[in-house]
């Protein structure tokens, strides 16, 4: 791998990963695309290599969502033929109950708005998320503002709703 | 002077407020107890999200790895099912029982310079593929000129058997790769051929399944200039998924990536996902 992909790779893989997993939502896939990006990037050398990559793996992740019919098929009867494990602690369902709320109220935003979340958790600059979105820098900023409100609100009104739900 | 936005605010706690901005921004809140205030609740909300953001994090690969144990080669029950609704490309046989290496006793014809050099659109596929009618459609030819050319040949159902090729030793196809091919590690190598622009390493899981491993030199393949361009919404993408997608065999799947210099890819008669995981224990 080139120097500079190189670099790239060391200190974007990971939030790659991350970024892709938030809208994929399984890990090995997340990680199966984050490699077919950085492969991608290899053969094409983009100028801006962080960036392209955010870009390639949002058009992935786009694209996987209509494979993901075919595929629950056999992830369905792999995981249900998982040897038997200990049932599931308190702890690591109260863990996965989260988990699912945080993932509701994401898919509870805008495209747009989860984007820029996203993004920007994945460590790009505003200037490098304007760039990828075609926001103007200063609505990188107001639209981030935005997007956490709604998140922790859809959050929390998901809390409350199971609350009620549970009496 | 007005209340400062909401925008602002964020941009400044994010340290990417710009410098001219600063200033105008620091003299104001020095003075107004509200934006004070609001500053600190939109602090606790951009921590909140962030925090809410840490939960829906991937556990790391090894943590994976470790939780699943069952993904790893090691073939359980879980797979084995799966695979009977799959073909497989070859079946367990006695003569080739893992822990056995078949190379040893074969007569290895010594590696000749690759026949074909920079035919890149009509990249030849190894084993089962090379026998994908070269009648293909023009998409089908595209795509596999792409990097995910291996998406797209996924809807050419269930492989033939592979026509025979030369048979080499792993000795000799260090020179032809310029360094050692990538191994499934504990997995018997059950044959070695070469591949027009590279090899085809057979090896034979513990479920008696036979996975096919294509290598070659990652910079064998340059994209042409143009393809430097921004990135493109990558419609030959989709188009390779679509015909993914479009009834694909479970054993068809055929999967890349990078190892060091090499372009490895993998087929075999397993689910995708599970030919993925195989490809991330080559080494
Ligand atoms: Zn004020």
């Amino acid at each position: 791998m080139p120097d500079d992909l190189a670099e790239v790779y060391r200190t974007t893989y990971r939030a790659l990963v991350r970024f892709l997993y938030r809208k994929v939502w399984d890990a090995d896939r997340a990680e199966d695309l984050a490699q077919e990006a950085f492969t991608r990037a290899l053969e094409r050398r983009p100028e801006n290599p962080r960036g392209w990559l955010f870009v390639v793996a949002a058009n992935m992740a786009r694209d996987e969502a209509r494979r993901a019919a075919r595929e629950r098929r056999h992830l369905t009867l792999l995981s249900g033929e998982q040897p038997a494990a200990a049932p599931p602690s308190d702890e690591t369902l109260h863990a996965e109950l989260q988990r699912s709320r945080v993932r509701a109220a994401l898919e509870q935003l805008t495209p747009r708005d989860r984007e820029v979340l996203l993004l920007w958790d994945s460590g790009l600059s505003y200037d490098e998320i304007a760039e990828q979105t075609g926001l103007a820098r200063g609505a990188v900023s107001t639209t981030l503002a935005r997007a956490r409100r709604r998140l922790v609100e859809a959050y929390e009104a998901g809390s409350e709703r199971s609350h009620v739900a549970r009496g | 002077m007005s209340h400062v936005d909401e925008g602002t605010l964020h941009a400044y706690l994010d340290g990417e407020l710009p410098g001219a901005e600063m200033s105008r921004f620091t003299a104001h809140l020095a003075e107004c107890v509200d934006c004070r205030a609001r500053l600190e609740e939109e602090r606790a909300l951009v921590q909140r999200a962030r925090d809410l953001l840490a939960l829906v994090a991937p556990p790391s690969s090894r943590a994976r790895k470790r939780a699943h144990p069952w993904r790893r080669l090691r073939l359980p029950l879980a797979w084995a099912a799966t695979v009977a609704l799959a073909f497989a490309i070859g079946r367990y046989e006695e003569s080739a029982r893992p822990g056995r290496e078949v190379k040893s006793d074969r007569v290895e014809p010594p590696i000749v310079a690759p026949p074909v050099v920079a035919t890149r659109p009509a990249a030849p596929h190894p084993g089962p593929r090379a026998s994908i009618p070269s009648s293909g459609t023009a998409a089908q030819r595209e795509v596999a000129a792409t990097p995910t050319a291996v998406m797209a040949q996924e809807a050419v159902a269930p492989p033939p058997p592979p026509p025979p090729a030369p048979a080499v030793d792993l000795d000799s196809v260090r020179h032809f790769l310029a360094q050692a091919p990538v191994l499934l590690p504990g997995a018997p190598v059950r044959r070695v051929t070469r591949a027009p622009d590279g090899i085809v390493v057979e090896q034979q899981l513990e479920s008696g399944e036979i996975i096919r491993l294509y290598e070659r030199q990652a910079l064998a393949v340059q994209p042409p200039a143009a393809a430097k361009a921004a990135p493109q919404p990558s419609a030959r993408r989709t188009a390779a998924l679509d015909n993914a997608a479009a009834g694909a065999p479970p054993g068809g799947e055929r999967l890349a990536r990078y190892v060091g210099s090499l372009r490895v890819e993998i087929t075999g008669p397993l689910p995708a996902d599970s030919l993925s995981k195989l490809l991330d224990l080559v080494k």
